[in-house]
């Protein structure tokens, strides 16, 4: 694609890209955050549209919305401050944090420059997918069917994990360990109550 | 002339539900030219149906203040209404009049109620640490006076934070008055507290077995029908209200085929809520015994039944699906029973929401642990169902049948 | 083949002509429905109320909560409606006529259904209120779960076309629909379009259970565009269902998009009574009918299917 109208996007969405990737790190409310990521992602999706390479651009908005959006959900569920109602440090080490990132940056922005990248415009190619096609089918397979069957046993292992119900009873009903002699009952054991008012590891 | 137009058109209106008001739920829900809303910010005018207990006003002022401006109060046969609030009063005949009426007075800016409660925060936010935040590092804390969630061990070990929310008195979906106060993690319920009104209607001295009758039916459908509201088929739910005013067994009959159909209610219902023989077993609500096939039931000691045959309870299940069916059943008998019971009284009714032997309190009291008991450990969606199902009488509409009783 | 594409500014004009019409009818059969399962005595004038409700709404101010998050307040029902137009474009009106009939068109409307759960959530985070949230995150378990259905149902549908473009799906169907020789097809698809507009039996998110969830907070005009977002999308779906099983814009004598118009709107009645009939499933029952016999089930649907096409 070339034309005036396919560089300004490129570069909409290129500064959209690292604006947002920025503005993870300057919000306060890890769901904002997560959000902000997964727009900096479907930035990046865009311009491999842009790039002709539309199943993997597609694909990519598809994986990204899904993992952010459960990220999103991990964060209201589990961590602290999904809302920025408190004031936050978003990174661990922020020294180490800005040295890795300044030299990571300047990394790839090296590669970028001096990198001897073709400057011919892109023709539409008839058949991108049969070529992805062929390529996960036939070269790659053994690859691909091992990762789809681990990613399936997974699943299946997440589902079975999280099941309410396993082949001993329910989960809610906690275990009872059997008493000395056989015939007795076994022990009655209650739950452990959640205490409402324990603190777990936080950051300080 | 957009005016005149929009004026004809329904009037949103959220009905906040006190005791006794239940009838006016439903009038308004068969209504065409008032829309039922199930929240205050997308109605135009706030109906208090009922009497107000003195706890609920504080939460009803709140309400109040959610609706947007400019908007209107009206009030039907509500008792301990709030100072603060000057309500509009109206009977329940001249009720879609007078809504309407106050309906176009706000769209043309002539009439609007202040707000009550003040717009600012009564509490400061508070920190502690460094930066200002709230309370353990980045976690916890109170900011603006409202404890931030913190976390807990869940039923299944998990560490998710826990939110503690009371929902109700006035949310839409719950019986009137009842409060659920809940510990949620995720949405599933891992504490629960329900409380049911210790003040409602009741049946005192020689009542005719036909109004007792006509009432029972009355109430059960009503029941009916906001429990299929809440279930997600407002559609059915006018049709059940529209019965419920004015029941009839052909009515009930044709009700019955439309819900209980193997795609219809069931789907929401089936399985929720269930609750064990033993549970119900000495209860006080007659007609939950008797979802479970329990004798218990005035009418059969009642000399003013003789005579009239009444039919022995089945075991409907415990769950859901089994109380609204009981409710169908016992609505279509109650008709048959007003047809044939002519001018027979009695000053022991069976109440349609519990047995009159128990008081007023002790019943809330085991009311509200048969539905802690119920609800606990249940996801919110399936507790919410579960509550529609155990109402109270501060669901029945009594008023109308005290003006049958004979002096 | 090369795809076929209409001129951007009438792109424009169609996909909203289109959005905004498919909105309407859908509102209009919704009231309709509405009010002869009701048993109200004239359910035709229900299309007459139905919008004066609308334009009454309208005129009446929004609230805010306390210390909402705004932009994706704002945001939330414009992703909506944005992931339905992006959905319209790549499904074909006509023989022909797109807006853009890409060769990834089952891709791009599976990133639209994600993109769907991102803005529920969102409007359901951004008002600050609890049982708003609980509505979000209800609809993020549940759409999960339908996701991967409505995946392997497209692929299904594309194995006989040789491709992923919707263009192709309706070209393939020329000797037979796809709903007649992929039955298992056109039920899960069902599911998958009242999963993602959250209609009638997968209303979780603004269930009337939690009293309306993700809309509790929500009055005025960003209600209404709630509402319309909704219809928009349930007609996108519409048109979808009949592209990929009921031939789009195949069939004899009137032009196609006639055709397509007229398979759309049955499908979107059937979409509407289907929503009116069937109460709404418990959270937890929906999830593990999901993932436990819907799943397999389109496993197997896929599996017959491609061997169908192989043999």
């Amino acid at each position: 694609m070339t034309g005036w109208p396919v560089d300004v996007a490129f570069w909409v969405l290129a500064v959209g890209a690292v604006w947002f990737g920025w503005r993870v790190f300057r919000t306060d409310s890890m769901v904002r955050a997560t959000f902000a990521l997964l727009v900096s992602f479907l930035d990046v999706g865009a311009i491999m549209v842009l790039l002709l390479a539309e199943y993997l651009g597609v694909a990519l908005f598809f994986m990204m919305a899904v993992e952010m959006t459960v990220m999103a959900i991990f964060m209201v569920a589990y961590m602290m401050n999904p809302a920025g109602l408190n004031p936050m440090q978003m990174v661990h080490q922020p020294r180490v944090a800005v040295v890795v990132g300044v030299l990571a940056a300047a990394g790839l922005a090296a590669v970028a420059w001096f990198a001897d990248l073709p400057s011919v415009a892109l023709v539409a190619p008839q058949d991108t997918i049969r070529e992805l096609g062929l390529e996960v089918m036939g070269e790659s397979m053994i690859l691909m069917q091992t990762a789809g069957i681990t990613l399936l046993a997974t699943m299946i292992g997440a589902v079975a994990l999280t099941a309410a119900h396993g082949r001993f009873g329910e989960a809610t009903s906690g275990s009872r360990p059997p008493r000395l002699d056989p015939d007795a009952e076994p022990v009655e054991q209650e739950m452990a109550r959640p205490d409402p008012h324990a603190h777990h590891g936080g950051h300080g | 002339m957009a005016v005149t137009w929009t004026s004809a058109g329904p009037v949103p209106v959220f009905v906040a539900t006190g005791a006794g008001g239940a009838a006016v739920r439903h009038a308004l829900r068969a209504a065409d030219e008032v829309d039922l809303v199930r929240s205050p910010r997308r109605a135009c005018v706030l109906l208090v149906a009922g009497d107000v207990p003195t706890g609920d006003r504080s939460p009803l002022l709140q309400v109040h203040d959610q609706v947007p401006r400019p908007r209107g109060v009206v009030a039907v046969g509500a008792r301990g209404m709030p100072a603060e609030l000057a309500p509009i009063t109206s009977s329940l005949g001249g009720l879609v009049a007078t809504i309407l009426e106050v309906g176009s007075q706000i769209l043309v800016g002539e009439h609007d109620s202040d707000d009550v409660l003040p717009a600012t925060n009564p509490v400061e936010w508070r920190g502690v640490g460094p930066n200002g935040q709230g309370g353990e590092g980045m976690m916890g804390g109170v900011p603006y006076g409202r404890a931030m969630a913190m976390t807990a061990e869940g039923s299944d070990g998990l560490t998710l934070d826990r939110l503690y929310l009371t929902l109700g008195p006035w949310l839409p979906g719950l019986p009137s008055g009842c409060r659920l106060e809940v510990g949620l993690q995720g949405d599933v319920l891992e504490e629960a507290s329900v409380a049911y009104p210790t003040t409602g209607p009741t049946l005192a001295g020689q009542v005719r077995v036909a109004s007792v009758e006509q009432l029972r039916a009355r109430t059960l459908l009503g029941w009916l029908a906001d429990l299929t509201d809440t279930a997600g088929l407002p559609a059915l739910a006018r049709r059940v209200s529209r019965l419920a005013l004015d029941p009839t067994p052909e009515g009930v009959d044709a009700v019955r085929r439309r819900l209980d159909r193997r795609w219809g209610l069931p789907v929401a219902t089936d399985g929720v809520g269930h609750l064990e023989r033993d549970d119900v077993t000495g209860c006080g609500l007659g007609w939950l015994a008797r979802s479970r096939g329990v004798d218990e039931d005035a009418r059969r000691d009642d000399r003013a039944y003789d005579g009239l045959e009444l039919a022995a309870p089945t075991d409907r299940g415990g769950d859901v699906t089994g109380r609204w069916r009981t409710w169908l059943d016992e609505a279509a008998e109650a008709l048959r029973l007003a047809e044939a019971a002519e001018d027979r009284t009695t000053d022991r009714p069976e109440l349609p929401w519990g047995s009159a032997a128990v008081t007023v309190e002790d019943r809330a009291v085991a009311h509200a642990a048969l539905a802690t008991r119920a609800v606990s450990g249940a996801e919110l969606g399936r507790a919410v169902l579960t509550l529609a199902s155990l109402p109270s009488a501060c669901d029945a509409d009594v008023a109308a049948s005290r003006a049958e009783v004979p002096a | 083949m090369t795809p076929a594409t209409l001129h951007p500014l009438l792109a424009v004009v169609v996909g909203g002509l289109v959005l905004a019409g498919g909105a309407v009818v859908v509102g209009a059969l919704d009231a309709v429905v509405g009010a002869a399962v009701a048993g109200d005595p004239r359910p035709a004038t229900a299309g007459v109320r139905a919008w004066r409700r609308v334009v009454l709404a309208w005129r009446r101010p929004g609230t805010v909560t306390e210390r909402p998050d705004l932009v994706l307040w704002v945001v939330a029902p414009a992703a909506y409606v944005g992931v339905a137009a992006l959905a319209l474009a790549v499904l074909p009106l006509g023989d022909g006529i797109a807006i853009a009939d890409v060769r990834t068109g089952i891709v791009v409307f599976g990133a639209v259904e994600v993109l769907a759960m991102v803005a529920v959530f969102l409007h359901g985070w951004a008002a600050n209120s609890a049982l708003a949230l609980v509505g979000a995150y209800r609809f993020v378990a549940e759409s999960l779960s339908f996701l991967l259905l409505s995946m392997f149902v497209l692929i299904a549908a594309a194995l006989p076309a040789e491709s992923m473009a919707f263009g192709e799906i309706v070209a393939s169907q020329q000797g037979l629909w796809n709903v007649v020789r992929q039955p298992l097809g056109l039920p899960l698809f069902t599911v998958v379009a009242l999963g993602t507009t959250f209609w009638g039996p997968l209303n979780l998110p603004d269930g009337a259970d939690i009293a309306t969830g993700t809309s509790l907070e929500v009055g005025g005009p960003a209600y209404i565009a709630w509402q319309v977002a909704r219809r928009a999308m349930l007609a996108v779906y519409a048109i979808a269902t009949s592209v990929v099983f009921l031939g789009g814009h195949l069939g004899p004598v009137l032009p196609g998009p006639v055709w397509l118009a007229l398979k759309s709107v049955v499908v979107a009645s059937g979409f509407v009574w289907l929503g009116h009939r069937v109460g709404r499933v418990p959270m937890d029952r929906f999830v593990r009918v999901a993932w436990t016999v819907l799943l397999p089930l389109s496993f197997l649907h896929l599996a017959v299917t491609g061997a169908v096409v192989l043999l």
